[in-house]
């Protein structure tokens, strides 16, 4: 498979006078081509600042990094990615049908093939009927839908987005999500930031966490999906002989004198059951774990 | 190329459809059309009057235009965040100044030529006579307007502040058109200010160089190589000043 980013403890350290906010620390990460990647963590942890540097917007204080394949350091590795950033602007005085032929040419179209495009994405984004009107007087959710549409120019394979769903209506919120699994069913590979879980639920493939400038966690939802079936079974009693067969079936949740709690795939709840009963255990609760989005998130940034 | 093309285009097109663009056209228009007005209650030529005043204006509202457009444009696209969209793209930082101070140059020059049009206009009904010898003056007013344009770009790529910006770049104007004082002054002082001064003296655009408006109103001679090397003083200026802005742009992050 394709690794369409590579980042190698990628870290940004901000000085100011004598203030230093380590915005990024260590940060190693690989997303593959075709996935959508939700970026996810609370404001201030670090999300826009780690694009930033995968852009060359900011450069790295250590670390490296490449985009398909090419150094970040050089302009080559931009030449197949569009970007939508935080709460952008752009020119006022520009209509809407004007600013995409500007970001056309920057990606390296012109004549027909640049006209053509510029009003297909106008459809695509449902802003054609606003094309002449200066960006001035669009709304917040019609600068977003340009901004999505400028990020589309060039038909970019890699697509990072900075939080494009904050302060959306429910319907801008919709479009943004929708385009970007029509960008996965054509085969692209997306990056997007967030702070909202919900939106990582509904498109992402692969999640990580970065909480203080630190990246937690990295899963597929998927696979977390199927482990909402796991259980959650508490034990009293349980004797060395009982975790060393747990082991291999299933995962230590918490410990203290008297109970233990392990969390146990649903394919080996009966082996663990066996176990339990041949060593000696006694179950106090066993309950489905049904671990949602948010637990895990919140689990993880806890123990961070 | 096409990047630069675009980054031309789109400032262009931002700048003449900006307030300050139409507000110096219509206030230039008035100032003109005042001008008339001074030219009757005075007893000089009325031709010398006007083109003496309608130059000068022309000059203060394109160094107006130079200055303010020129610590603008690339500072307000850097607090903006749109030059980030651009330089995502596979741009080259150098290119993205040319671009930008290209597009100023067009805004400053469409300004100008619309205000020599009207300035030309009101010799052509007032005087009854085509002044087309004042182009020779409105030439090396572009000139001295393309160096100050740079200087404010220069600025604006580091620049937190406009108004500071647009003030050093006005600073460096009057100082410009000073040259002769700090050099009068190298010769006064002692050996260390003095050696600054002259150095400073030779740092310094000259843009005494640029002022021929007298020699041209009153018809004085002018050598002919003059138009030559005045444009090629401005293009090497011009050039070191945007090549500092490029390196300078090509270091910085924005946030
Ligand atoms: N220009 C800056 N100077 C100093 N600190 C900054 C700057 N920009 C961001 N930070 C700090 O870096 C951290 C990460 O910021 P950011 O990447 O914008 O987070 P996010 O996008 O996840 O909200 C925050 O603590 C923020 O305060
Ligand atoms: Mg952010």
């Amino acid at each position: 498979m394709e690794r369409v980013i590579v980042t190698e403890s990628l870290t940004k350290i901000y000085k100011s006078g004598k203030r230093r906010t380590e915005a990024v620390r260590d940060l190693s990460l690989e997303i593959k081509r075709g996935e959508v990647f939700g970026f996810i963590g609370p404001n201030g942890a670090g999300k826009s600042t780690t694009i930033k540097m995968l852009l060359s917007i900011l450069y790295p204080t250590s670390g490296k990094a490449w985009v398909f394949g090419v150094d970040i350091r050089s302009p080559d590795a931009r030449k197949r990615v569009g970007y939508l950033p935080e709460n952008p602007r752009f020119y006022d005085y520009l209509s809407g049908e004007e600013f995409l032929r500007f970001a056309g040419m920057l990606a390296g179209l012109s004549g027909s093939r640049l006209e053509k495009k510029v009003e297909s994405l106008l459809k695509y984004v449902g802003i054609y009927d606003a094309r002449k009107r200066k960006l001035r007087k669009y709304s917040k959710g019609m600068i977003q839908r340009i901004g999505l549409a400028q990020a589309l120019m060039g038909d970019p394979d890699l697509i990072i987005l900075d939080e494009p769903t904050s302060g959306l209506d429910p319907l801008g919120r919709k479009l943004t999500l929708d385009l970007i699994r029509s960008l996965r069913s054509r085969g692209k590979t997306v990056f997007f930031s967030t702070h909202i879980l919900k939106d990582v639920e509904e498109v992402a493939d692969r999640v990580g966490i970065l909480f203080k400038g630190r990246l937690l966690k990295v899963f597929s939802l998927d696979e977390e999906r199927q482990r909402e079936n796991d259980y959650q079974i508490e034990i009293e009693n349980a004797g060395i002989d009982l975790f060393i067969a747990a082991e291999k079936l299933a995962e230590l949740m918490e410990k203290d004198e008297k109970r233990v709690t392990f969390l146990v795939r649903e394919d080996n709840l009966f082996e663990f059951l066996e176990a339990v009963r041949d060593k000696g255990g006694r179950i106090i609760t066993l309950t489905r774990k049904k671990r949602n989005l948010e637990e895990i998130f919140l689990e993880t940034i806890g123990e961070g | 190329m096409r990047s630069i093309i675009a980054i031309f285009g789109g400032t262009l097109k931002e700048g003449v459809r900006s307030k300050l663009f139409w507000g110096i056209l219509v206030f230039a228009l008035l100032l003109f059309l005042s001008t008339m007005v001074v030219s009757e209650l005075s007893f000089a030529e009325k031709e010398k009057i006007i083109a003496d005043l309608g130059l000068s204006l022309i000059s203060a509202f394109g160094l107006i235009a130079a200055v303010i457009l020129g610590t603008d444009l690339i500072y307000r696209d850097i607090q903006n965040g749109t030059v980030q969209i651009i330089l995502a793209r596979p741009v080259k930082r150098w290119k993205y100044v040319a671009g930008k101070y290209l597009g100023l140059m067009a805004i400053i020059g469409v300004n100008l030529l619309l205000l020599s049009l009207m300035l030309l206009f009101v010799l052509l009904i007032y005087v009854g006579k085509p002044c087309i010898y004042l182009l020779r003056s409105l030439y090396t007013i572009f000139l001295e307007l393309s160096l100050i344009a740079s200087i404010g770009v220069f600025f604006s790529t580091f620049s937190t502040s406009q108004l500071l910006s647009s003030l050093v770049t006005l600073g460096l104007f009057i100082i410009g058109h000073s040259l002769d004082i700090l050099r009068m002054s190298a010769g006064k002082s002692g050996k260390f200010l003095g050696f600054l001064l002259k150095s400073l003296a030779v740092i310094f655009p000259d843009l005494d160089f640029y002022d021929i408006k007298i020699k041209v109103i009153h018809g004085l001679p002018l050598e002919s190589s003059y138009y030559g090397e005045i444009l090629l003083y401005t293009l090497g200026y011009v050039i070191f000043i945007l090549f500092l802005a490029s390196l300078i742009m090509e270091r910085r992050e924005f946030r």
